[in-house]
């Protein structure tokens, strides 16, 4: 088949690239040409079209897509070039940066990640929210998309309704919890799992939605769950279960929590604090307060290395975070059980203060 | 950066920068040189006051004839937000209400200092072109 389009594209090109690339969709939207699922996702109603029917399940399997009786309020692609003709082009412009990047691009109609990654493009017209990410073929996808497909757009269009996708772990318990922030191996994971196993609840451990439109609160969005064999050792019932399941591209099983802890995979809950463990292997968890600023730099660098390209956006969401949550470095022990009970004391401790405040 | 004395308003000396604020605290970033500013208290209330339209000298004006002892403060905040470069020259209609300052001096609110952190200037100023390491990702930045 032979496929339409340029093989390479630069920034003056790249509107009228989107543009027919928007216009293709919606054609094929209107022609019902595609594969697609409705359902709300990060406070909207939205369908997700994909160019096969696979990938729509794939992506069902991973985004917690939620049953809506509301109007579809925008629509999101998924596609492989090669299934729709349209052949990808190679970002071709050596001179580019990222001020006159985003700048171009928002004044011709689009919100586009930028373009680190040969053939792969994002893309969000800011007019309706319409989106689509676009590879060359299904392989060419980057191998650490399966662990949270579309969070770009999920992420974009959060920011539409003054949300936004952050990278973190939670944990809960009646209804109030802590965020679990920090950089890739500080023990985000191995800290959800052991609240997890000791009947706290969570909405993630990977990437959650911050809500800070009232009280902070954080919401479910993806549905997977990642640990390595060396943090599944320490909890051996889930260890057995997840000994067949494949490793992704890190050497990670994933795994639906929902099936692993049911009940305790919750849809949303009040924040109280903001936690940045440390895997330190101390005899008994150590909890201390963290100052303001050293929490921010923190946050701001692990956050920004998830979402680059948004530093101003990622520090002042941050900064407001912490003018309202109090902040602490945690030295995890190896204990499951000590960690949990730490968090929860820590929940129960914060929680009873603000009752009394509020009294 | 030298102002003409003829120049009384200012605006945020955006795209370059950028701000926010939030429960009481301005936060203005600088992305040409990765440094982040916080306001707060009367600082915040000054800023706000010259984005509506203010013009410095009568912030200065206003707040040093309500306490004395500020005027040295309040006029090297409006210096140092020029030599920041965070402000940039404007014309706009002076706004008809009064200047937040005062109502923000009645709170109790004194703080009047720019406070300046560069400890992710780092990361603000990193180039996605030449820093990204393409096997490893962002943004670890290559050495």
């Amino acid at each position: 088949m032979s496929l339409h389009g340029p093989d390479r594209i630069n920034l003056q090109e790249l509107p009228a690239w989107f543009d027919a690339l928007f216009s293709h969709c919606t054609n094929r939207l209107a022609a019902d040409a595609l594969h697609y699922v409705d359902g709300q996702i990060a406070n909207t109603t939205c369908r997700i079209h994909a160019s096969n029917q696979g990938r729509v399940d794939f992506i069902r399997s991973r985004l917690d897509v939620r049953p809506s009786e509301k109007p579809v309020e925008e629509h999101w692609f998924s596609l492989s070039g090669d299934e729709i003709g349209w052949r990808i082009p190679l970002w071709d412009d050596p001179n580019w940066n990222i001020t006159s990047f985003d700048t171009a691009l928002a004044s011709a109609g689009y919100k586009v990640h930028p373009p680190f990654f040969d053939r792969d493009w994002i893309v969000q017209r800011i007019s309706d929210g319409m989106a689509i990410h676009i590879v060359p073929r299904w392989d060419d996808l980057r191998p650490w998309d399966g662990g949270a497909p579309l969070r770009w757009i999920v992420h974009w269009s959060a920011q539409r309704r003054q949300m936004r996708l952050i990278h973190a772990g939670t944990l809960a318990t009646q209804g109030h919890g802590v965020l679990l922030c920090g950089a890739g191996g500080a023990g985000k994971s191995g800290t959800v799992l052991s609240g997890l196993a000791q009947g706290l609840s969570s909405v993630g451990d990977d990437y959650i939605l911050l809500d800070q439109r009232d009280t902070p609160r954080a919401e479910r969005i993806y549905t997977v769950m990642k640990q390595d064999d060396k943090g599944l050792a320490r909890f051996p019932d889930l260890d057995a279960k997840l000994r067949s399941v494949a490793r992704n591209w890190h050497g990670k099983a994933e795994f639906d929590p929902r099936h692993t802890f049911p009940g305790q995979i919750i849809s949303s809950f009040e924040l109280v604090a903001i936690i940045l463990p440390r895997v330190a292997a101390v005899p008994a968890c150590e909890l201390k307060p963290m100052a303001r600023r050293q929490a921010l730099d923190t946050l701001t660098r692990a956050m920004n290395a998830e979402f680059f390209g948004e530093i101003s956006q990622t520090l002042f969401t941050m900064n407001r975070l912490l003018a309202r949550l109090p902040a602490y470095e945690l030295a995890l022990s190896r204990d499951p059980a000590d960690i949990a009970q730490t968090i929860t004391r820590l929940i129960f401790e914060l929680t009873s203060l603000d009752a009394l405040e509020r009294a | 950066m030298r102002m003409p004395m003829s120049v009384n308003q200012f605006e945020l000396a955006a795209p370059q920068c950028v701000a926010d604020e939030f429960d009481g605290e301005v936060v203005i970033l600088h992305m040409a040189t990765g440094v982040y500013y916080c306001l707060q208290g009367l600082g915040a209330a000054f800023w706000r006051d010259l984005m509506a339209g203010h013009a410095l000298p009568d912030l200065i004006k206003a707040v040093a004839s309500t306490d004395s002892a500020l005027e040295e403060a309040v006029t090297t905040l409006g210096q140092d937000l020029i030599a920041a470069e965070l402000l940039r020259p404007t014309t706009v209609n002076m706004p008809e209400t009064a200047p937040s300052v005062l109502a923000a001096y009645v709170a109790g609110d004194r703080h009047l200092g720019l406070d300046s952190y560069d400890d992710m200037s780092d990361l603000v100023l990193s180039d996605p072109i030449h820093d990204v390491d393409e096997e490893i990702g962002w943004p670890v930045l290559k050495t």
